[in-house]
C-alpha cells in the first residue's frame, strides 16, 4: 500500500513539473544561463595574454610597441614604417626566443575553456598565434630595414619552421625564404619542410617556386617529386593544386605525372584520382592517357 | 565551437508553443548580444514578430547565402566529378548553422531587451577570464563599441542582436570561438557581416573536411558495409558528423571518429548533431529550427534545397534551382 501511495505521488508530481516546464519555460531558460555562470565559478584557464606574459621579461613587454603587437586589430604593414621599424623589431626580437620556449613546453599554459569544452586545437593556440605575430612583426621591419637581418637568430627561427602549426610554419618560413643572411644557401628548408603536411607543404613550394634561384632548381625538383611519390594523398592533392604557379617546365610536367600515376585506382570514380586528374588536365590535357 | 545541445529539449517544447508566426520567441532574449544600435552591420536580420512569410524569406535568403558561400569552399569537388563530396559539404554547410545558431546571426524585436548579465560581460567572464579579456577589448572597448553596456542603450525602444553561445564566448550564427578565433574573426570584424560569417565558418569546416575526406581510409567510422559481403564504402552521413565533431566542435581532426565512441562525454552533443543532420535529410519544404520555430522555405530555396540532399542521398547530380541561386548571386 505504502508503495501504490508513494508511485501516485511520484506520478502526481511528474506531471506538475512536466506542465510548469510548458508554461514557464522562461524560467528553465533563464536557469541555463545561471547554471553556466555557477558551473564555472573558479575558471580553468587565466587571460591567455597574461598567461603568456608571464613567461616574458617585464623589461621587454613594456613599451607600446608590444601592446600594439598583441592587438590583431593593428595592421602591421600601416603602423610599422621606417622611423619605428627598428623599435618594433627590438620588441618582436627581445620576446621570441622566451615565446617559442613557453610554446614548446606546454604552448604557454594554454588550456581549453573548461572540462566540459571539447575544444583545443593544440596546432593553433594563443601561443601559436602570438609567434607567428612576433615573426610578421620581424618581417615587417626586416622589410624596411634590411640592415636588421643580422640581429636576427636565424637557428631561433630555423627551429621554429620545425614546430607544428601551419601560421607558426608560413611565418617564419617567410622570413627565411626571404630574409636569411647567412650564406648557407636554401637547401636546409627543403629538409624541413619534408616534416610538413597539407597546406602547409603546399604553401611552401607554392612560396618556394616564386623566389627560385636556378641553382635551387634541381633541389626543388627532386624534393617535390619525393613529396609527389610518398605523401598522403591530402599532402599530394593540395601540392597538386598549386602546381599551376609553380612553372614547370613540360620534361618536369612528365616526371611529376610519372609518380602521380599512383593514384590511379580501378574505380574511375575514385574521389583522390578524380581530383589529380582534375588539376592536372590544367597543365596537360593528356594525363591520364600517360596514365595507362 | 560549442554545440548549444541543451536547447533540443526545450525546442522541442517550444517549438509547440511559441512559435505561431508573429509571436515573440523570449527564449531567444537570453542567447543574444544586444548591438550598438550604430553598428554597420549587413544580411538578413531575423524578427520574431514578423509575420510566418516574411520569416519564411527571411530563412530562404539565409540560406541561399549559404548556398552560395559553401559552394565557393567545395566547387572543386563538383569541377573534378566528385559529386558525392560536393554535396556532402554542402549538406554540412547547410547544417551547421542551423545546429550552432539556430540560422539567426542578427536578431531585431521592437522590445528593449538587452540583458545586463549577458552585455556587462560578466556572463563569459565566469565561465572564461580569456575569453572575458577579448570580449572586453574586442567588442566593447570605444564610444563605438559593438556591444555596449545596456544602460548605455537604455532609452532604446527596440533591440538589434546578435546570437552568442550559452557561456558567451562563442559568437555568430556559426558560434565562432572569440578567444580562438581573435586574430582574424574578431579583429577583422567579421561578425558584422552575415556574409563573412558564413565564409569564416566554411573555411573552418573546409579546413577539416578536406585532410579527413582525402585521407579517408585512415577512418574507419566513416565507412559502411555494401551489402553483406560487398566492399565497405564510404558513409557520406558519417563524414559529415565527423567534420563537425573533429575539427569544428574539438578543433582537431584527431577527434573525427568522437561521434562513435559510445562512452565519449560529448556523446549527446554528437547526438543533438546527428538529429539536425536527420531533419535535413527529411526535408521536404519545411523545416523545424530548434526554439525559433518551422521555415517554409520559398520555391526557389526549396528545390535547390532538395537537389542537394537528393543528390547526396541518391548519388545524383541534379541541381537546376542550385545553378539559378549561384548564377544569381555571381550576377550581384
Amino acid at each position: 500500500m505504502k508503495n501504490k501511495n508513494a508511485i501516485f505521488i511520484f506520478v502526481v508530481v511528474s506531471v506538475i513539473v512536466s506542465i510548469a516546464k510548458v508554461f514557464f519555460i522562461k524560467d528553465f531558460t533563464v536557469n541555463r544561463e545561471k547554471i553556466i555562470v555557477s558551473k564555472h565559478t573558479t575558471p580553468l584557464e587565466k587571460n591567455d595574454l597574461k598567461k603568456i606574459e608571464s613567461f616574458l621579461k617585464p623589461a621587454n613587454i613594456k613599451s607600446p610597441n608590444w601592446e600594439k603587437l598583441v592587438d590583431y586589430r593593428t595592421n602591421l604593414k600601416q603602423t610599422i614604417n621606417l622611423e619605428n621599424a627598428v623599435s618594433y623589431f627590438e620588441t618582436a626580437n627581445q620576446n621570441l626566443s622566451d615565446l617559442v620556449i613557453c610554446l614548446r613546453k606546454d604552448f604557454c599554459g594554454m588550456e581549453p575553456a573548461s572540462l566540459s569544452s571539447p575544444y583545443f586545437d593544440d596546432e593553433r593556440t594563443p601561443a601559436h598565434l602570438l609567434v607567428a605575430r612576433t615573426l610578421d612583426v620581424i618581417k615587417e621591419s626586416l622589410r624596411l630595414h634590411p640592415e636588421l637581418a643580422s640581429k636576427v637568430d636565424w637557428n631561433l627561427i630555423t627551429e621554429i619552421s620545425g614546430l607544428a602549426g601551419n601560421e607558426v610554419r608560413a611565418s617564419s618560413m617567410d622570413l627565411l625564404v626571404s630574409f636569411d643572411v647567412r650564406n648557407n644557401g636554401r637547401a636546409h628548408l627543403f629538409e624541413i619542410a619534408e616534416s610538413y603536411k597539407g597546406e602547409a607543404k603546399a604553401k611552401f613550394y607554392s612560396k618556394m617556386a616564386k623566389d627560385l634561384e636556378p641553382s635551387e632548381r634541381p633541389i626543388f625538383i627532386s624534393t617535390l617529386e619525393k613529396s609527389l611519390e610518398q605523401d598522403d594523398a591530402h599532402t599530394v592533392i593540395s601540392i597538386v593544386e598549386k602546381l599551376n604557379t609553380f612553372q614547370l617546365s613540360k620534361n618536369e610536367v612528365a616526371n611529376v605525372e610519372k609518380v602521380l600515376c599512383r593514384f590511379k585506382q580501378d574505380d574511375p570514380k575514385d574521389p583522390n584520382w578524380l581530383m589529380i586528374k582534375y588539376n592536372m588536365s590544367k597543365l596537360d590535357n593528356k594525363f591520364e592517357q600517360n596514365c595507362l | 565551437m560549442k554545440v548549444k545541445s541543451t536547447i533540443l529539449v526545450t525546442g522541442m517544447l517550444l517549438l509547440a508553443t511559441a512559435a505561431q508566426g508573429s509571436a515573440k520567441i523570449s527564449t531567444l532574449d537570453r542567447m543574444m548580444y544586444t548591438i550598438n544600435p550604430q553598428a554597420k552591420i549587413s544580411g538578413p536580420i531575423f524578427q520574431d514578430k514578423a509575420p510566418q512569410e516574411e520569416k519564411n524569406e527571411y530563412a530562404s535568403k539565409l540560406v541561399q547565402l549559404i548556398l552560395v558561400e559553401a559552394d565557393k569552399k567545395a566547387k572543386k569537388y563538383l569541377e573534378a566529378g566528385d559529386t558525392q563530396a560536393y554535396y556532402a559539404f554542402m549538406t554540412l554547410a547547410l547544417t551547421v548553422p542551423m545546429h550552432e545558431g539556430l540560422y539567426i546571426q542578427f536578431r531585431n524585436i521592437d522590445e528593449n531587451v538587452c540583458r545586463p548579465i549577458a552585455n556587462s560581460g560578466e556572463l563569459i567572464r565566469k565561465s572564461s577570464e580569456a575569453s572575458f579579456k577579448l570580449f572586453s577589448d574586442y567588442l566593447k572597448t570605444g564610444p563605438d563599441a559593438f556591444i555596449p553596456d545596456c544602460e548605455k542603450m537604455a532609452n532604446d525602444a527596440s533591440s538589434t542582436q546578435i546570437i552568442r553561445g550559452g557561456d558567451g564566448s562563442d559568437l555568430s550564427i556559426m558560434q565562432v570561438s572569440v578567444r580562438w578565433h581573435a586574430d582574424d574573426f574578431l579583429a577583422h570584424k567579421k561578425y558584422e557581416s552575415v556574409q563573412k560569417t558564413l565564409e569564416y565558418g566554411m573555411g573552418l569546416l573546409i579546413a577539416g573536411f578536406n585532410p579527413v575526406y582525402r585521407n579517408i581510409a585512415d577512418y574507419t567510422c566513416l565507412y559502411e558495409k555494401n551489402g553483406f559481403f560487398g566492399k565497405k564504402k564510404i558513409s557520406y552521413k558519417n563524414l559529415i558528423r565527423g567534420i563537425w565533431a573533429g575539427k569544428y566542435n574539438s578543433g582537431t581532426i584527431a577527434k573525427t571518429c568522437r561521434f562513435s565512441d559510445s562512452s565519449s562525454p560529448y556523446k549527446n552533443s554528437d547526438a543533438n548533431f546527428e538529429a539536425n543532420l536527420n531533419k535535413m535529410f527529411s526535408f521536404d519544404g519545411e523545416l523545424a529550427v530548434d526554439l525559433v520555430g518551422s521555415f517554409t522555405m520559398n520555391e526557389l530555396t526549396k528545390n535547390a534545397m532538395k537537389e542537394v540532399i537528393g543528390n547526396l542521398s541518391n548519388n545524383t547530380d541534379n541541381r537546376t534551382a542550385l545553378k539559378l541561386i549561384l548564377e544569381n548571386a555571381n550576377e550581384k
